[in-house]
């Protein structure tokens, strides 16, 4: 009987039931639109937040007192201490090696140009890094073992990725060997352009090398000179050493349990020691590179980690409010419309109290259309939210947004709920009143 | 005459039904404010996040058009870089009022040595360094004012590697001038930062024997109405003597960053728009077609297709205004408590998202109204009168 009255119901007023179906559909569209880029959103400005430049940065542990101003190093060869190159590629293999977007190692020496001097940075422009596909195994006192397997087999990195910012006048350097970028104001000084020849000296040791291109950056490379690290190597009698590396990490905003962690990481207890070790907090990721390279300290660049952090908080707590309150409206949206659906229809309760319904069964029919409604407008609004959103992700980020199947059913169930409270208010309302009352009109 | 039944005759129809038009102009309300907040928020968080992002630090450096000298990288060299003259501050006081800047900090590099010890020295203003940076962290406190001679902070590293607490007494010496200082704090910002000392400008001036000198300027801008190139250009056409260079690594990540942050806002606030736009139709319509039997009464009893048409506009048009101008006030205040609680700021008042979602209310609930209103009076009275 149910069923048929149902049916019957829906058949009959086809277009009032597409109509609030479409109410529904209408606002979970909104919702799952929302929901699903809020939810993703972080992610998604973290990587574009990289763009800011290195956030760690290794150098060798040393006792020594460095003279550092602007990124150079004022350091005499005898007192320096160096990494080895051969090391860097343990870099990815860390517990969070696949949230290390880019690295490029640096050495770095005063040469002798001209009749001046400047700095001669030997680094990699642009290399591919082989990685060892081998499952990785980390072993933690609770007796938890968590397994970490790379999935490419090799990794693209180098000043290119992790600088995208330079403009080079000219272009990169290509023939490793004879090939050098000079700095805008360096050049200037020199009065050196692209092709010409320049003739550095270190020591004893005297090379040539082709301008490629000028590097403007604003910041002090425009005073330095760019080789390959090999070419710097050979040249400062360094083979397989480097003396910095900068590091572009994904990393979480701190936390109480990233504030813990930080002071001593040891001191936590094992559990939590686990949950940090197994976050990508900056101080968690410093910290398993200088346990992967043997004499590194890995220094976190606080202004980019804490600019970072303090955007992502802002731009996430912004989307999350806006999502709130979208989705309120849009839940008061749909009672409204529900509420005058049922209210339209309030002659039509009478008539069926007066030949004998009980409130019970007319309730009960009530709220299954409403249902009905709030089923199909969730259904059809969730998967339409959830392609919206990948439609903004791609527009926006040029990357689409990783489908969040919490939102589907999260916004169904908030269809229907929404959906039933607002027919059953009415309803309720409805059936109490005498059928005389309701049947005579407003 | 005729305008003031006309008028009278809307005012009774929304009189007697005034529940079901209160849950319409309620419709109109929700969607106008959605619309309202959202593109307020799109329109004042670019100035907000761009604020937000200044935290990187300085993104403009003033340094002497002379260039850094020819010392440059000198292993020991003592003049680190040229010097240009601190009363450049006083003029650059004055052109930054006109500029949106968030601070500016002089500096002044020298090579002093603690003990045998080797380490770079810098003296700036204390307040306007922080101001510069708020991405530091230190640990105990910072220098109090710009005339503390005897106050310094140590990088990180320094402090590390020659075992000096907050508190600890340092002596530093240049060139056989020698003075003692306080460490007041310890810097650690993973830059070059670590491995210096940091002094007031005065003082460092006067222990490098460098009275009214200066390195250079860290300048850092907001790039909310003018670019950052702007911004360089007016301080370099200002200040002669002075080349400023812009930090492309923050100006061009900002850059792109924001643009990604107005389209992304941009898409949500249509989105808002459009859903808000379908709901208030939505419910207008329901509200017309359930009085499709009135127009049928209305028309038996000789009103023409017009009159009814324009009474039903004319209505749709009142419950649109209402609604929209409810909501367009809600939204604005909803924006601003967004805003508030995640920036401790308002976002500024702009005219057009208010203007926008009113727009939105009228225009939609009429049109949404014009439809089942014009399907309706193409029927005959008799058949509309005796039921769907």
């Amino acid at each position: 009987m149910l069923p048929r009255l149902l049916w019957k119901s829906v058949r009959g007023r086809k277009s009032r039931i597409v109509l609030a179906s479409g109410a529904v559909a209408v606002a979970a569209t909104l919702a799952s639109a929302l929901l699903s880029v809020a939810l993703d959103i972080g992610e998604k400005v973290a990587k574009e937040l990289r763009a800011f430049g290195a956030n760690i940065v290794v150098v060798p542990k040393q006792d020594a007192l460095e003279v550092e101003i602007g990124g150079l190093r004022y350091a005499t060869a005898a007192q320096a201490a160096y990494l080895a190159e051969s090391d860097l590629p343990k870099l990815k293999t860390i517990f969070w090696g696949y949230n290390i977007v880019a690295f490029a190692p640096f050495l770095s020496a005063p040469v002798e140009i001209g009749d001046g001097r400047a700095l001669l940075v030997g680094t990699w422009f642009e290399r591919e890094v082989p990685l060892p596909r081998e499952p990785r195994r980390f072993t933690f006192s609770t007796g938890n073992v968590r397994v970490v397997q790379s999935e490419e087999a090799s990794f693209r990195t180098g000043l290119k990725a992790i600088a995208p910012w330079w403009s080079v006048d000219g272009r990169w350097v290509e023939d490793a060997a004879n090939e050098a970028m000079v700095g805008s104001a360096l050049a200037n000084r020199l009065g050196l352009g692209r092709g010409d020849r320049v003739s550095l000296r270190a020591g004893q040791t005297t090379r040539e090398f082709q301008i490629a291109g000028i590097v403007r950056t604003g910041g002090p490379e425009e005073d330095q000179i760019f080789v390959d690290l090999a070419a710097a190597q050979a040249f400062l009698g360094l083979p397989g050493k480097v003396d910095r590396v900068q590091v572009s990490a994904l990393v979480k905003p701190d936390d109480a349990l990233a504030i813990r962690g930080k002071r001593s990481p040891q001191g936590l207890p094992p559990e939590e020691y686990e949950r940090w070790y197994c976050s990508p907090y900056i101080d968690a990721i410093t910290y398993q590179i200088e346990e992967a390279i043997p004499g590194a300290k890995a220094k976190a660049v606080r202004q980019v980690a804490e600019a970072e952090g303090a955007f992502l908080g802002r731009l996430t707590l912004t989307m999350t409010l806006v999502t709130a309150v979208a989705m309120a409206a849009a839940g008061l949206g749909v009672m409204a419309t529900m509420t005058t659906t049922v209210l339209e229809r309030r002659q039509e309760i009478g008539l069926m109290k007066a030949i004998g319904a009980e409130p019970r069964q007319i309730a009960r029919q009530f709220l299954l259309e409403a249902g009905l409604c709030g089923l199909l407008g969730g259904l059809v609004g969730a998967g339409a939210g959830l392609a919206l959103a990948r439609l903004i992700a791609t527009q926006v980020f040029q990357a689409p947004i990783v489908p969040n199947l919490v939102a589907v059913p999260f916004v169904m169930g908030l269809a229907l709920l929404v959906t039933l409270l607002g027919a059953a208010l009415p309803t309720r309302q409805a059936v109490r009143l005498d059928p005389v009352v309701t049947l005579r009109g407003r | 005459m005729r305008f003031r039944f006309f008028l009278r005759l809307v005012q009774r129809s929304l009189a007697n039904r005034i529940g079901k038009w209160l849950t319409a102009v309620l419709a109109v309300a929700m969607g106008a404010s959605m619309v309202s907040a959202a593109l307020t928020l799109a329109v004042g968080m670019r100035a907000k996040m761009s604020q937000t992002l200044r935290a990187y630090g300085a993104n403009i450096l003033l340094v002497p058009a002379a260039g850094p000298g020819r010392a440059q990288g000198t292993p020991g060299g003592e003049q680190l870089f040229a010097n240009m003259p601190d009363s450049l501050l006083a003029r650059l006081g004055e052109v930054s009022r006109g500029l949106p800047l968030v601070g500016y900090a002089p500096l002044l590099y020298a090579m002093a040595e603690i003990g045998s010890h080797r380490v770079a020295l810098v003296g700036t203003w204390p307040d306007a360094m922080r101001q510069v940076n708020p991405g530091w962290r230190v640990e105990g406190g910072w220098i109090k004012g710009r005339d503390e001679a005897e106050e310094a902070v140590l990088g990180t590293s320094v402090a590390q590697k020659l075992g000096l607490t907050v508190g600890a007494p340092l002596t530093l010496s240049v060139q056989g001038r020698t003075r003692s200082f306080r460490v007041v704090g310890i810097l650690s910002t993973g830059g070059s930062e670590d491995e210096q000392v940091l002094l007031t400008l005065h003082a460092a001036q006067e222990l490098a024997g460098r009275a009214g000198q200066l390195s250079l300027i860290q300048v850092s801008a907001l790039a909310t109405d003018r670019p950052t190139e702007d911004v360089t250009r007016a301080l370099e056409a200002a200040l002669p003597g002075v080349v400023a260079r812009t930090q492309l690594r923050l100006v061009m990540a900002e850059e792109r960053l924001l643009a990604r942050l107005s389209l992304l806002l941009g898409l949500m606030a249509g989105l808002v728009l459009v859903a808000s736009g379908l709901g208030v139709a939505a419910t207008m319509t329901t509200s017309v077609l359930e009085r499709t039997r009135d127009i049928g009464l209305m028309k038996a009893l000789g009103a023409g297709r017009t009159r009814v048409g324009r009474l039903f506009l004319a209505e749709a048009g009142a419950i649109g205004l209402a609604g929209g101008l409810a909501g367009a006030g809600a939204g604005v205040l909803l924006a601003q408590a967004i805003a508030r609680s995640v920036f401790g700021a308002a976002v500024p008042l702009t005219p057009s998202p208010v203007l926008v979602s009113i727009g939105m209310g009228v225009v939609i609930a009429s049109l949404a109204s014009l439809i089942p209103v014009r399907r309706a009076t193409s029927i005959e009275p008799g058949v509309v009168l005796r039921g769907e």
